[in-house]
């Protein structure tokens, strides 16, 4: 098995195809067994330098890749910034040119602007690899819920995803959809109509109808989840965007949130993700990221082996499964 | 000094109609137009045999930078771009610093244009100072000093009250109120970078709706209806402003509006970078900042709108919004990127898309480029006939070429269409019946 | 066409003969750790264990090496190429045979060598093949050899081994 396309980046998940996806699987499954190993260090990368350039927050994203790049040897550099210009006036162009010259051999980029990634990519030589870009995508989350949910259900192919919260801002929400429907899911948004992106769902126009996966919209609960095999609920922060868009954190926790109550619409089979982290009490409650239902701890737990694959797969030496 | 343009294509402003003319021009004013027979020795011949010859276009909507902004352009070079575009006569912007809003300003940039400028421009003065939306200008005084118009451009006048006071007053001072239409409310904070869609929610970027110009715009017209004010539609781009002004026509309020080449011609695609516009999968060449101009690129159907909305004379004017920007400002992602299309070099090619395609009549293009924005000046061009200024263009309507831009004489770099294949390009323009821009291929002159 | 070399007596008798060597050579099963280097090397490894245990009564301890991220050379099959190691002991002050089917430019055994010296600090490394071919591109030399088999760079040796292929033997095509 190899992979369909060459990857010079991972900008988002549409760029694979179902094949790329599942090699993506059975490298991260291979190198899961670095991680049960005796000692888990590998020289497979050693010599290279991974700069992450996250100009938003992060803990889990950062230092998942900080680890896959030290588990493969690799030096790992973490630069943060606002991502415009610095307070030396230095622009984000010059700032990812200069890492760059500096000897980075790939750059992992987070910025709260979408589309950053993409201009990057096209102004340097060096890999690039989407950590999460504004409200437009966030592929390797993607590949790590995917991942998740084929390590514990198995086909995706005609599986039920339902999708909880703030659409509208919600780049893992726009990467899941057209990952998940790579591989055969169906999907379900479901907020209030404030939330919904529209365009992409019950709006979407006659012209773009095959531009896009069918994307299934209800702002009715019960009805979303009555025939889930996965519900993915979305980080709703209302102290930044989501109130905007939405009146009252009671009103939306009274219909949308994730709870032993409203889980009972759901199927028993459903299983629970959420990117993370969470919103306690807001779109989920506390108990349930705990229960047998949950794939939550696996998706951290994923997330390691997924992003070493995609290290070695950007950057490493070896020529993968050629003919 | 005399000049004669002989055997071309002659559309002269006043009928409809392209006639093969001679023209005759004498110490730079039109001296007649017909067949026109050679005497004396003494007399430069310009040969447009198979050429258009037109009034020299004029722009009445573009940004010079100077004073202020010289790096993404100064008066010399954007005069230059213009002239290299048709252009004969341009109008400024007030996005200037200081801004065009006080009698000295004013002063000051005529003079830097007598200096530097090579065809003619008149300045725009701002309605209110600085732009800011608050207090209106001293309009009579700005008028004094050669203002053809008033406008906040790059700034919505968001204020009704304002918008009101200021069209009332334009009654005295008669001169327009000239609006960028774009409600900062529907356009939430003035943070959309793009149309308003599939396409924007695709690429996760916030979006400008077709709403929020043509709620303004319609505020903006019952308020020209209520007060009688002269009004001004700056660069309309969406359907729905169309119809707005479907019913202002019939109500027989007067206003005037223009459009811009690229928002007849290209649609949002362009994002989606130069070529290989898929919407299904997104390029790494996506986000592409030179496609980021206020308005929005909008979609095919705003584009058939439009176009019809020329063919119906609702819209009677093209004016460029020649808007340059340095490579800072576009060397960004597409939220940090300035809006802004450098297009003085690339208009022609563009609406003559629309020629060669029958969406609309040679004859109606040129009128928006030169009678039309005359008549709303107010002035003395525009026309080829006896006594008018010879502001003239040649054109030749069939040479194929493609769009380089490093070869802009503007020192704006940012168009979207760099490899795009045009069919007709200015061969030579004329100020005052001096060649200020001659094509160096293969034409006499 | 494949040729047998060896046949699947003579295949067991090699075995033997190298368990032997293996306890003559270090006086005895002590501080001895058998390494099998994937994937044919890790059942080499338990059958010399088992003819050990057999010959001394001792059962020698046998882990298991994958060196894919060690090597040097750059073709990577992600379904074959990576198996787990398994090394759930103490490495420290043993003697260390490494176990391989074939020995051929010697860039595996250098590289299990280094992936060893991430494990711990063994008193020694010693080296058991099958079958040396020859066309060493790096100074090793194996310790314990079941045959030797001069070969020409572009033939193929496959040693087949009944846990894995279903028959034992050397086969040269």
């Amino acid at each position: 098995m190899i992979l369909d396309n060459k990857l010079n980046n991972l900008l988002d998940i549409d760029q694979l195809t179902k094949n790329d996806i599942l090699y993506i699987f059975e490298f991260a499954e291979k190198l899961s067994l670095i991680l049960n190993g005796p000692v888990k260090k590998v020289p497979v990368l050693r010599g290279k330098t991974i700069i992450n350039y996250f100009s938003e927050p992060s803990t889990r994203t950062r230092v998942s890749f900080e680890n896959a790049g030290k588990i493969l040897s690799a030096d790992v550099i973490n630069v943060s910034s606002s991502g415009s210009s610095d307070e030396k006036g230095e622009s984000f162009i010059n700032a990812v040119q200069t890492l760059e010259s500096i000897g980075a051999d790939i750059l992992i980029i987070r910025h709260s602007d979408s589309g950053a990634p993409y201009f990057v990519a096209r102004n340097i030589q060096i890999p690039v690899i989407n950590a999460g870009d504004g409200s437009h995508a966030h592929p390797t989350q993607t590949l790590i819920d995917l991942y998740t949910v084929y390590k514990s259900i198995g086909e995706i192919e005609g599986l039920n995803l339902t999708i909880l919260g703030d659409n509208i801002h919600s780049r893992v929400s726009r990467s899941a959809v057209l990952g998940f429907s790579t591989l055969g899911a169906k999907v379900t948004f479901c907020s209030p109509t404030t939330m919904n992106a529209n365009f992409l769902s019950d709006n979407i126009s006659k012209e773009d109808i095959d531009n896009y996966p069918a994307v299934i919209y209800t702002s009715n609960l019960k009805d979303a989840l009555s025939e889930s095999d996965l519900i993915m609920t979305l980080r709703t922060q209302f102290e930044r965007k989501a109130s905007l868009v939405f009146p009252n954190i009671n009103e939306y926790t009274r219909l949308f949130k994730l709870s032993n109550e409203s889980l009972k619409y759901a199927p028993d089979k459903a299983k629970i993700l959420h990117p993370g982290p969470m919103n306690l009490g807001v779109e989920i409650d506390g108990y349930l990221s705990e229960s047998e239902r949950s794939l939550i701890n696996q998706q951290v737990m994923n997330s390691v082996a997924i992003r070493m694959a995609l290290l070695i797969i950007l950057i490493g030496e070896h020529t993968l499964d050629s003919i | 000094m005399k000049k004669i343009i002989k055997n071309g294509k002659v559309f002269d402003g006043i009928s409809n109609k392209i006639k093969q003319q001679d023209i005759l021009i004498i110490d730079g004013v039109i001296q007649n137009i017909g067949n026109i027979e050679i005497t004396g020795v003494d007399i430069e011949i310009i040969d447009a045999s198979n050429y258009i010859v037109s009034p020299g276009f004029i722009d009445i909507h573009s940004h010079l930078r100077e004073p202020g902004y010289e790096y993404k352009e100064t008066i010399a070079t954007g005069t230059r771009a213009a002239s290299k575009g048709g252009f004969t006569t341009i109008c400024a912007m007030p996005t200037t610093i200081p801004a065009l809003d006080s009698k000295d300003s004013i002063d000051y940039f005529k003079d830097l244009c007598q200096q530097r400028s090579i065809i003619k421009v008149y300045p725009i003065g701002a309605v209110t100072m600085g732009r800011e939306g608050k207090e209106i200008v001293e309009m009579q005084s700005l008028v004094d000093s050669g203002v053809i118009g008033f406008s906040d451009d790059g700034e919505p006048i968001h204020d009704p009250n304002i918008m009101r006071m200021s069209l009332e007053y334009s009654r005295m001072v008669s001169r327009p109120i000239m609006n960028h239409c774009d409600d900062r409310g529907i356009n939430y904070r003035g943070e959309g970078v793009m149309n308003d869609g599939f396409l924007a929610q695709r690429l996760g970027c916030n979006g400008i709706p077709n709403a929020a110009e043509a709620s303004m715009l319609s505020r903006d017209i019952f308020l020209t209806e209520l007060t009688g004010g002269l009004y001004h539609a700056c660069h309309v781009s969406a359907s729905q402003s169309v119809d707005v002004l479907k019913i202002a026509k019939e109500r027989g309020i007067n206003y005037s509006a223009e459009v811009t080449p690229h928002h007849l011609t290209i649609t949002e695609d362009f994002i989606l970078g130069p070529t290989d516009q898929n919407r299904k999968q997104i390029s790494e060449n996506a986000y592409d900042t030179f496609a980021k101009v206020f308005p929005p690129l909008r979609t095919k159907s705003d584009i058939q709108a439009l176009i019809e909305g020329i063919n119906s004379d609702l819209i009677s004017i093209i004016a460029t919004d020649h808007a340059p920007q340095g490579y800072e400002d576009k060397m960004t992602t597409l939220n940090q990127a300035a809006f802004g299309i450098s297009n003085f070099e690339t208009t022609l090619g563009s609406v003559l898309q629309l020629f060669h395609s029958k969406d609309i009549k040679l004859e109606k293009l040129l009128q928006c480029l030169t009678s039309n924005p005359a008549e709303f000046l107010g002035k003395k061009l525009g026309k080829l006939s006896k006594g008018y200024p010879a502001d003239i263009v040649i054109l030749d309507l069939n040479e194929e070429w493609e769009v380089d831009i490093s070869d802009f004489v503007s020192l704006g770099k940012n168009s979207p269409l760099q490899g795009v294949k045009f069919k007709g390009k200015v061969l030579q323009t004329l100020v005052d019946g001096e060649i200020v821009y001659s094509d160096k291929k293969g034409h006499d002159g | 066409m494949a040729k047998l070399i060896v046949d699947s007596n003579d295949f067991s008798r090699m075995l033997k003969r190298i368990s032997h060597e293996i306890l003559e050579k270090n006086s005895g099963p002590d501080k001895l750790i058998l390494i099998g280097m994937h994937t044919r090397g890790v059942p080499l490894a338990k059958r010399i264990s088992a003819f050990i245990e057999n010959i001394e009564g001792i059962k020698i301890p046998t882990a298991q090496l994958d060196v894919s991220f060690y090597r040097d050379d750059t073709d990577l099959k992600i379904k074959t190429d990576i198996n787990p190691t398994i090394i759930d002991l103490n490495i420290n002050n043993s003697n260390v045979i490494l176990i391989d089917d074939v020995l051929f430019t010697g860039r595996s055994v250098r590289a299990a060598m280094d992936a060893l010296m991430d494990y711990g600090r063994p008193s020694s490394i010693q080296l058991s093949v099958l079958v040396d071919r020859g066309h060493r591109e790096l100074p090793i030399s194996p310790d314990y050899v079941g045959k030797n088999i001069p070969t020409s760079r572009n033939e193929k040796v496959n040693v087949l081994i009944s846990e894995i292929d279903g028959k034992d033997g050397v086969e040269i095509s």
